[in-house]
């Protein structure tokens, strides 16, 4: 899964998602792209769930870009803890995600196999999304 | 081909507020430039510009800008220099215009085309990768090419195309230094098999064949 290799602190604040992705709303590397929509965190584990749904139907063939990264610790109290004596530990690796910004990007299949795939990826994600064709000439 | 018209009113107000208030009423904010001169603020009719930006070519080849209010009506030559949109809505919410001259050269960015399915796609799998989708070239105004076409039906895995390799119309250039890849075919990655779901499955398989050939040696003792 994916996760940072080294951070400068263990614990961040949880911030505010406000606006659009005015970066990495365009698709720079393959054919096809989901778009997010709405803003959200996605873990780790879902950008890899998604990957793995998209790279199982592709099968033999095509090239995916995963165009997100979960550089944001997040924190959980353990169970049936009372309030206070300070955060919680470090429990999961989220990306923050504005809406437009590009998630997975997919090249080298044919139209109807990449929808499917996109499809089945957006369902491993808590937002929603939207499925990018690129412009015709 | 009859040159692509559009129609734009001068305006004089600007800012965001203004902005907002022209796209409210299907009106795109837009601006006019060139060499030696001002930039006009401007503003276009959003259904007409949307079924400008839906042709083929329109954002290469020249336009044809009248250009209304300000009491007199002329037209120009104008290229699509930007086009900005919305984040995730497809809208267009400004426009930049940029006046040429039809006797100078002029430095735009045209897409590559690609004609055909390779051979090493079609037959052993692989994959095409498009290291460059446009490309910057040098012409006049009237011969901009609305694409670059690539022939890639020979090509096989590994094989590449760069600039030099392609034929351009007579009377463009391509400005570039350095040889370029355009594209690539390369070999499908191959995925590891999937784990979790046949795991199961596996264990068991795994498990059959082993037992058969313990059996066999008992048999033939």
């Amino acid at each position: 899964m994916l996760m940072p290799k080294k951070v400068k602190f263990r614990k961040q604040m949880r911030g505010r998602m406000k606006g659009a992705a005015t970066r990495g709303n365009k698709l720079n590397f393959g054919d096809f792209g989901l778009q997010a929509q709405t803003p959200g965190w996605i873990t780790s584990r879902q950008i890899e769930s998604a990957r793995i749904a998209i790279t199982r139907h592709v099968k033999r063939g095509g090239k995916v870009w995963i165009r997100i990264f979960p550089d944001k610790p997040v924190t959980k109290k353990p169970a049936e803890t009372r309030m206070g004596k300070g955060k919680g530990s470090p429990e999961a690796w989220v990306a923050v995600v504005k809406p437009g910004r590009i998630l997975y990007e997919l090249e080298g299949v044919p139209e109807s196999v990449a929808k499917e795939a996109m499809r089945l990826a957006s369902h491993k994600l808590p937002i929603k999304t939207k499925i990018l064709i690129r412009e015709e000439l | 081909m009859s040159a692509l018209k559009i129609t734009a009113e001068a305006r004089q107000s600007t800012g965001k507020g203004v902005a907002r208030k022209l796209r409210e009423a299907g009106r795109i904010p837009a601006v006019l430039y060139g060499k030696g001169q001002d930039g006009v603020s401007l503003s276009l009719d959003g259904y007409e510009l949307g079924l400008l930006l839906s042709k083929p070519g329109a954002k290469t080849s020249v336009l044809e800008l009248e250009v209304q209010g300000g009491g007199k009506g002329e037209t120009k030559n104008v290229l699509i220099k930007d086009v900005q949109k919305h984040p995730y809505k497809d809208v267009v919410l400004h426009m930049d215009l940029l006046e040429v001259a039809m006797d100078q050269d002029i430095s735009v960015m045209v897409p590559i085309e690609i004609v055909g399915t390779a051979k090493g796609v079609k037959m052993d799998g692989g994959i095409l990768e498009m290291k460059r989708r446009e490309l910057e070239i040098v012409c006049l105004p009237d011969i901009i090419p609305d694409s670059l076409t690539v022939d890639i039906t020979e090509l096989e895995i590994g094989d590449n195309i760069h600039v030099e390799d392609l034929k351009v119309p007579e009377g463009v250039t391509i400005p570039h230094d350095v040889n370029f890849t355009i594209l690539t075919i390369v070999a499908a990655a191959v995925e590891p098999e999937p784990e979790e779901e046949v795991e199961g499955e596996e264990v068991e398989e795994a498990e059959a064949p082993e037992a058969e050939p313990e059996a066999e040696p008992g048999e033939e003792e």
